[in-house]
């Protein structure tokens, strides 16, 4: 287990972030999801001490967050989400200070800093000004800077932030690298859903500062509750309504392929059932394999998933069944 | 280990205790001034008055030449006055961007996901100003005072004028310790350091000027309190048991310099936090 809260309330003056957060993580890497505002970015400064928590505890790598935050940024590397670098210094020297702020000795943080920026790519501009930096490299040396005291944690908040698709699949390949290759556990925040499906195994759902959703991605994907696209001849306003009125949800896209979520232990049969009540003729009818967009949007409230706040996967694979 | 994971290597090595974080944010901040050749230029510059001294120094102890004062308690207050043109500019240079462009860079979220405190912060940067003055400052003149023991033809130097040491520490200290706390905390109020640069010299003129306006118009000396030239003045009189020709107490200047402390103390707790909460 490498983080586990009990409680955890953490408010911004009246406004709370996260409210009353019970969750446990396990080792590996975590992807954590929400809307903009759910409390991502507040959870993972709370467990590194940059903010108090009102009420509740947590504990990471069992070391308690509230009374030792030091003990805890020894063990964790943090890469935030907005731009940041220490100004008037070369990579290199800049991720070495930060190795020495860790802790490290000088030279152990100058060897270890060549090391890392030769792990993100950066190898052959280290001696260039960070200030000079595009905003892909900025995000590929604060990824150094949070590898440089090899932590047992990472905390990635949107490390994709800013970043053309190329370099994008390069940050992706390196997080998954820590994780599976160099036995890192991490916590990747972001709201791309396709990042944290490529790049973790496990994923908490967040909304307005509670968990809606954890667990391993597979396992929540082969959800209980059965995905249709449906298309036909007849009625569908009224074949739709009687879907929802049954207690489905059904969505239409703009080539009026209707999308619909069945409830749990329904299957087929409902869609049919429905469809013979109002003479609605179902001429195609194909079950969708549960992305995470879906869980995510199931978890949330499918109302907020098609804002401009979540970018969400690319549609999924579709499986014949009729 | 086979050659294509090379690339990364969990580190083997043990991290160092929390008691010298702040001397790693003093070293890289000296070593990162020192790269810049304008400003050892300008601590070079700085330097050239004590020269000058050294050779009147010289002319008047070893040659017996008149020059119209003796070397004595006011002669180190004087060396003390003219040393606080440099004190202004490398206070300007070395120390309105110390914390300015970190937030304008954004890097306290980077300093506090390591393990040091906002002691630890706050400590460091003090230290690479106070390096500076110190260097500026406190050192041109107690290195008069050490030449000035030295090419002494006998004792009665020392005798004399053994206690003008402490008054060169004890009044340096105070001066390089209120002027390095306080460019810190102005640092700490803009993410710009030119502004904050203007905003030291605004301080330091208008305040001046506007004590010693309202000391003429209300003929209250103790208005002189609100000019920091008036204030080092008196307080540099205190120190070097001089006769005082102002009519200010020195503990008012004392209190002046509590307050402009205690202000930048609070400043820099209000300003220095890993996260900006507006809430």
């Amino acid at each position: 287990m490498i983080l586990e809260l009990n409680g955890l309330t953490v408010a911004y003056g009246k406004k709370i972030a996260i409210r009353d957060m019970t969750l446990k993580l396990g080792e590996g890497a975590v992807g954590l999801l929400g809307p903009n505002g759910a409390g991502k970015s507040t959870l993972l400064k709370t467990v590194l001490g940059f903010l108090t928590p009102v009420a509740g505890s947590g504990r990471l790598l069992d070391m308690d967050i509230g009374s030792d935050p030091l003990a805890v940024r020894r063990q964790v590397g943090y890469m935030p989400e907005s731009e940041g670098h220490i100004p008037g210094m070369n990579a290199v020297a800049f991720v070495a200070f930060t190795g020495e702020l860790a802790g490290m000795g000088r030279i152990d943080a100058m060897a270890r800093a060549h090391e890392v920026l030769s792990y993100v790519g950066l190898g052959e501009a280290r001696y260039r000004s960070v200030d000079t930096y595009s905003t892909g490299m900025k995000q590929r040396i604060k990824l150094a800077q949070a590898l440089i005291h090899d932590p047992k944690v990472l905390f990635l908040d949107e490390p994709t932030n800013g970043m053309d698709p190329a370099g994008r699949r390069e940050m992706l390949d390196l997080v998954r690298d820590i994780s599976q290759r160099k036995k890192i556990s991490l916590v990747l925040c972001s709201h791309l859903l396709h990042d944290v499906e490529y790049a973790c195994r496990e994923v908490v759902v967040l909304k307005e500062g509670t968990v809606v959703r954890s667990g391993n991605i597979e396992e929540l994907k082969a959800h209980r509750r059965q995905v249709y696209s449906v298309r036909g001849k007849g009625d569908a306003s009224t074949f739709r309504q009687v879907l929802q009125a049954s207690g489905c949800t059904v969505k239409e896209d703009r080539d009026r392929l209707l999308r619909v979520t069945l409830q749990e232990g329904e299957d087929a049969q409902r869609i049919f059932a429905a469809a013979s009540q109002n003479g609605f003729q179902v001429r195609h009818l194909t079950r969708q394999r549960m992305s995470l967009e879906d869980v995510f949007l199931d978890a949330i409230g499918a109302e907020e998933g098609d804002g401009e706040t979540v970018q969400v996967a690319d549609a999924s694979d579709g499986e014949m069944v009729n | 280990m086979p050659i294509y994971d090379l690339s990364y290597r969990h580190w083997e090595g043990s991290l160092l205790g929390a008691g010298r974080r702040w001397m790693v944010i003093a070293e890289a901040g000296i070593r990162l001034l020192l790269s810049y050749k304008k400003f050892v230029f300008l601590l070079m510059l700085s330097w050239v008055p004590f020269f000058v001294q050294a050779f009147m120094l010289y002319m008047i102890m070893v040659k017996g030449a008149s020059m119209g004062f003796d070397v004595s308690a006011g002669f180190f207050q004087n060396a003390y006055a003219v040393q606080l043109f440099p004190l202004v500019l490398v206070t300007i240079y070395a120390g309105s961007g110390l914390i300015a462009s970190d937030l304008a860079a954004n890097a306290l979220p980077l300093y506090f996901s390591k393990p040091i405190t906002q002691r630890d912060y706050i400590l460091g940067k003090l230290a690479i100003i106070a390096f500076f003055l110190t260097l500026v400052y406190i050192m041109p003149v107690l290195l008069l005072f050490i030449f000035a023991v030295g090419v002494s033809p006998d004792m009665e130097f020392v005798k004399e004028n053994y206690w003008v040491i402490l008054s060169i520490l004890g009044y340096g200290a105070l001066v390089v310790g209120m002027t390095s706390v306080f460019i810190v905390g102005l640092s700490s109020t803009s993410r710009s350091g030119r502004v904050v640069g203007v905003a030291f010299i605004a301080v330091v003129t208008f305040a001046g000027m506007i004590g010693n306006l309202l000391n003429l118009v209300l003929r209250m000396s103790q208005m002189l309190a609100l000019s920091p030239n008036a204030n080092l003045i008196r307080l540099s009189d205190f120190f070097f048991l001089q006769e005082s020709g102002l009519r200010l107490h020195p503990m008012v200047s004392l209190s002046v310099a509590a307050l402009v402390i205690a202000w930048s103390l609070w400043t820099l707790n209000r300003r220095i936090r890993p996260v900006e909460v507006v809430a």
